[in-house]
């Protein structure tokens, strides 16, 4: 599941129930105190352990100090590397963590661009804790088939 | 016509359906709701706060940017972003809504249409930071209310 370029329309919508996993680890890039904040209570409600960055130079030099993510949510805008270019370098470094966009509403071309450097899939922003329990249930299920 | 309810927990869930009504709240305000911090009840009031104290440094800055001679349209378009994340995060429909037309200006580099909808922004988060201190404030009564309601039991 890296970088397969999948529409969050390809998700199937299936109960989130049993997704708590104490093992999945995340990384939450987002230049906003606030976001990060929030994604990441989202988060750990469901068992997560989770780290953040502010942007995307922060999390690529996480990955190459060797830390590892079973799921990243990447912010799209941000100062010093964006989430287009981040998620673009991490897939070149050989990472396979679900990597997930997350945009402003505005911009219908926004979405597009963004997959295409290698998502998983692509949300607006905030993710509700719907959309994070369906995406916990996939990488549930990704792992098991590891 | 109803009674008003005098239970400030009702109260408060009126006056946040009043907010949502009138477009000044959307659903991503009550998911902050349903979140549970059981070690911190004050946890939104938390976030009221974190969200008021960044988007006036935000509104700070695209001030700012476009009082220069040459207007900072790159700053302009940075800030706002940040403020449109935290507004969109704490559920500030209207003055989200305020944050994209602005954008939409800053990006075709029209300083006239900029000042004209910046004013939109601040008085659309006038609007929210009202209705959020209010909710903070109701918040707090019902928390210290339960408090004190704890205190009284006999031991």
């Amino acid at each position: 599941m890296s970088g397969n370029g999948a529409s969050s329309s390809s998700l199937n919508m299936i109960s989130g129930e049993d997704v708590v996993n104490n093992n999945l680890t995340a990384l939450v890039v987002d230049d906003s105190p606030l976001l990060r904040l929030l994604h990441d209570i989202h988060l750990k409600k469901y068992g997560l352990k989770v780290q953040v960055a502010e942007n995307g130079k922060v999390a690529v030099d996480l990955f190459h100090l060797g830390a590892s993510f079973d799921l990243v949510l990447m912010d799209k805008e941000m100062p010093v590397m964006n989430g287009v270019e981040a998620t673009k370098e991490l897939r070149a470094m050989g990472v396979t963590s679900m990597i997930v966009g997350v945009t402003s509403k505005d911009g219908p071309g926004e979405q597009q661009a963004f997959m295409e450097a290698g998502l998983d899939y692509c949300f607006e922003k905030p993710l509700t804790p719907e959309i994070i329990s369906i995406l916990l249930e996939e990488l549930n299920k990704h792992n098991k088939k590891d | 016509m109803a009674a008003s309810s005098t239970d400030p927990t009702q109260q408060l869930n009126d006056y946040i359906r009043t907010m949502h009504d009138q477009g000044i709240l959307d659903d991503n305000f009550d998911q902050l709701l349903a979140l549970r911090r059981e070690q911190n009840p004050r946890f939104i009031n938390e976030l009221i706060s974190m969200f008021t104290n960044d988007a006036e440094a935000y509104i700070a800055e695209i001030t700012n940017a476009l009082s220069l001679t040459e207007v900072d349209f790159s700053t302009i378009i940075s800030k706002l972003h940040q403020l449109k994340g935290s507004t969109s995060g704490i559920g500030g429909h209207r003055m989200y809504q305020a944050c994209c037309e602005l954008r939409v200006a800053a990006d075709d580099g029209d300083k006239d249409r900029c000042d004209e909808l910046f004013l939109r922004v601040k008085e659309e988060f006038n609007t929210l930071k009202q209705c959020l201190d209010s909710i903070s404030q109701m918040r707090s009564n019902i928390i210290s209310n339960g408090t004190r309601s704890r205190r009284r039991r006999p031991l």
